[in-house]
């Protein structure tokens, strides 16, 4: 772990739910500047919660989330103007063309004056096709929509990037373009949270790769640490385990 | 940043089909109907001249009125039946003395209806006027374009992907609302002005005598505040609700119950509360009182006739103590009547209130000069004629009953101009503080319907 303060922070953040389900139980993590954690668990363990949780979409039981040392219960607005967040499935206004969504979602990151070629330039960066620029987005396909969302998120030029599993359902041409997104990101020293289920390019991007059961972070893995060891067999292993609580 | 959420909504509406073929009918149907209630109009204002004059050719004298079928009261039809038709065709239109000269005062005017419609089919359905527009397709048009304001950006993600950034929750809120009411208003006033243009080529000016400036900002007004208040509630059923259509379906069920059903059993549940004697049963305690007194009458000019004290004026003085009797007899049933009806009618009234599309409808017939004032004018304005009538005509019939019969004779002047109804006009600052107190339930509906739209949003779960 970078010994640089932390860009992302959860600090013995819980979650419990109206109906009682325990989401997340004392969760810890910290992503600094320049690294990629990727957040893996199986459907409920408490990736998306986690995500919820640092937008301030749901306010947590217990802990705290900080982005750049910003309280987000106490501050999110503030917080917010640090972070940059991709979903699952990029949704977006499909009567508007690329141009425009990405116009207008620049604006609410706080990007004002955006020229119609600094758009252009984002989407290049991100592989989008030119001639989709000025397309309606519903006629997108998922791939094209996710590199659309990576898009809105670093016109943000925000320190911090939440992605909720955006390689899902992407084909592997389009997922592998996306990672190399993110190691450009990384490179230019944001921090990345990623959570998903793909274990693969898990290890392949992950600086870091935590694996969460049932609300917690039961494991904990750096990149050099997973050159020698299997992250599907250790991951298969814990999916496996008796559950944490009886 | 609200102006940059405020032109996303105009533009994500402006791009949607059906905000599109929305703004298209409320821009084709309003100045449609309003042109179709000019027309009506001018049938019923053509129609109206006529009726007059032929009486009035034909009742120049108190002697044509006793012989020639008796006196009449023609209401005039109302200029603004385009905003609403209200009472207009269910109202008396015209008030009929009986055909019979020898008619003891007071006289009773009967109130008929000769209204025809061109179009029978017509009455099923109702008018195409403004206040149908607004009550119905204006409202319907903000469920429609509301339902999805909330719920359907959580359903498409756009919320998450909005909240994902640093915007304050009312801001949404306050540039949903305003979009919304900036494009359903704008359209129904850019109908409004295509109608003005109609008005004007039919001839109607805005401003000046008879101008029809305050009554059309009046129904502007009340439009716009009635428009809100569905806009502000869609808003809230969208921010109650996680699905787009379980939003519409509340709000489809939620209109047709403040459009239909509750205005209806308002009425229902007033007559119960507050029942009120048929209008036959009224007329019926009159016959009993009137022969009661004429019975009464007739034994005391007997006593009086075999008696040497008889004369004619003494016995025009007992006939003139029972006429006022019965007279103040008919006056206080006809009040108790008159005020048990306006109290039922004043209950529905208020419970109907508690619908936003009572609140409308009723004021926008007020305004229109074809409501309950316009009932309750046309009331007093005949009972002015009655009384006329019975100055000049009736209560100048004369008996004088001696012991070898009765001698019945007109002493009055025959060739007397006959009385004239005089239909008066209801003031406009009279119609204001009629429909303020409704003016004003909409913009608190209108307020209601927000804060709960705004609190349920603050508290919205965008997962």
């Amino acid at each position: 772990m970078s010994d640089q303060l932390p860009i992302l922070k959860a600090d013995d953040l819980s979650k419990r739910y109206e109906d009682g389900v325990l989401a997340l139980d004392h969760f810890n993590l910290s992503v600094p500047a320049g690294e990629v954690y990727c957040l893996l668990g199986a459907n409920g363990a408490g990736k998306t919660t986690t995500i919820n949780l640092f937008l301030n979409f749901i306010p947590p039981t217990t802990g705290t989330c900080y982005i750049r040392g910003i309280d987000v219960t106490k501050d999110p607005l503030e917080a917010k103007k640090h972070v940059a967040f991709v979903s699952e499935n990029v949704m977006l206004y499909g009567n508007f063309t690329a141009r425009q969504n990405l116009e207008f979602f620049a604006k609410l990151g706080g990007k004002t004056a955006l020229t119609k070629e600094a758009c252009y330039q984002v989407m290049r960066r991100v592989s989008l096709q030119e001639k989709a620029f000025e397309q309606r987005v519903k006629t997108f396909s998922k791939g094209m929509r996710q590199k659309l969302g990576i898009s809105i998120a670093i016109i943000k030029d925000a320190p911090a990037i939440l992605l909720d599993e955006p390689t899902s359902g992407l084909d592997p041409k389009a997922a592998e373009e996306f990672l190399e997104i993110l190691h450009e990101l990384r490179g230019e020293g944001r921090a990345i949270l990623m959570s998903t289920h793909d274990i693969f390019r898990a290890k392949e991007i992950g600086d870091r790769v935590g694996i969460m059961k049932e609300g917690r972070l039961v494991l904990e893995r750096t990149r050099d640490e997973l050159r020698t060891e299997d992250l599907v067999k250790i991951y298969i292993d814990y999916m496996k385990s008796e559950p944490l609580i009886a | 940043m609200f102006k940059t959420l405020f032109l996303k909504e105009i533009r994500v509406d402006f791009l949607s089909r059906r905000v599109i073929m929305g703004l298209v009918l409320c821009l084709i149907l309003i100045p449609l109907g309003v042109y179709i209630g000019v027309r009506d109009y001018r049938v019923r204002w053509q129609a109206y001249q006529e009726a007059v004059r032929l009486y009035q050719d034909d009742h120049k004298t108190v002697q044509d009125i006793l012989y020639k079928g008796g006196g009449k009261g023609f209401r005039p039809p109302s200029p603004f039946v385009f905003l609403s038709q209200g009472l207009d065709i269910v109202l008396p239109n015209v008030a009929e003395s009986p055909s019979t000269p020898q008619q003891k005062p007071p006289v009773d005017l009967r109130l008929n209806n000769n209204q025809g419609s061109e179009n029978l089919y017509a009455s099923f359905h109702g008018p195409l006027d403004l206040a149908f527009m607004v009550s119905v397709i204006m409202t319907f048009l903000a469920v429609v374009f509301t339902f999805s304001g909330v719920s359907g950006e959580k359903e498409q993600g756009t919320l998450r992907q909005i909240l994902g950034n640093s915007v304050p929750r009312p801001t949404i809120i306050l540039a949903k609302a305003a979009a919304q009411g900036v494009m359903l208003i704008g359209a129904f006033l850019a109908a409004a002005i295509l109608s003005f243009i109609v008005l004007a080529v039919h001839g109607y000016a805005l401003f000046g005598p008879g101008g029809i400036f305050a009554e059309t900002a009046l129904a502007l007004v009340l439009s716009i505040l009635a428009i809100g208040a569905f806009i502000n509630l869609g808003l809230l059923v969208s921010a109650l609700t996680r699905q787009a259509v379980l939003a519409f379906i509340i709000l489809l069920l939620c209109w047709v119950f403040l459009f239909g059903v509750f205005p209806r059993l308002s009425v229902v549940i007033a007559q119960l509360a507050s029942p009120v004697k048929s209008q036959q049963l009224v007329l019926q305690e009159k016959n009993r009182l009137r022969l009661e007194n004429e019975k009464a009458r007739a034994a005391e000019i007997e006593k009086i006739a075999e008696s040497d004290s008889n004369t004619q004026e003494k016995q025009d003085e007992i006939t003139a103590q029972y006429r006022a009797k019965l007279t103040e007899a008919f006056r206080v049933l006809d009040r108790d009547q008159t005020n048990r009806q306006n109290a039922q009618t004043q209950l529905a009234v208020n419970i109907s209130r508690l619908s936003p599309v009572s609140c409308y409808i009723r004021p926008m017939a007020e305004i229109a000069r074809t409501g309950l004032m316009q009932l309750e004018l046309y009331r007093q304005d005949i009972g002015r004629f009655g009384a006329a009538l019975d100055d000049k005509v009736y209560g100048q019939y004369k008996e004088f009953r001696q012991k070898s019969g009765i001698n019945v004779g007109f002493k009055g002047d025959g060739s007397a101009p006959a009385p004239v109804f005089q239909p008066n006009r209801i003031r406009t600052q009279d119609i204001v503080k009629n429909v303020l107190p409704d003016a004003v339930l909409l913009f608190a509906f209108s307020l209601l319907f927000f804060s709960g739209a705004y609190v349920a949003f603050i508290r919205y779960d965008v997962r």
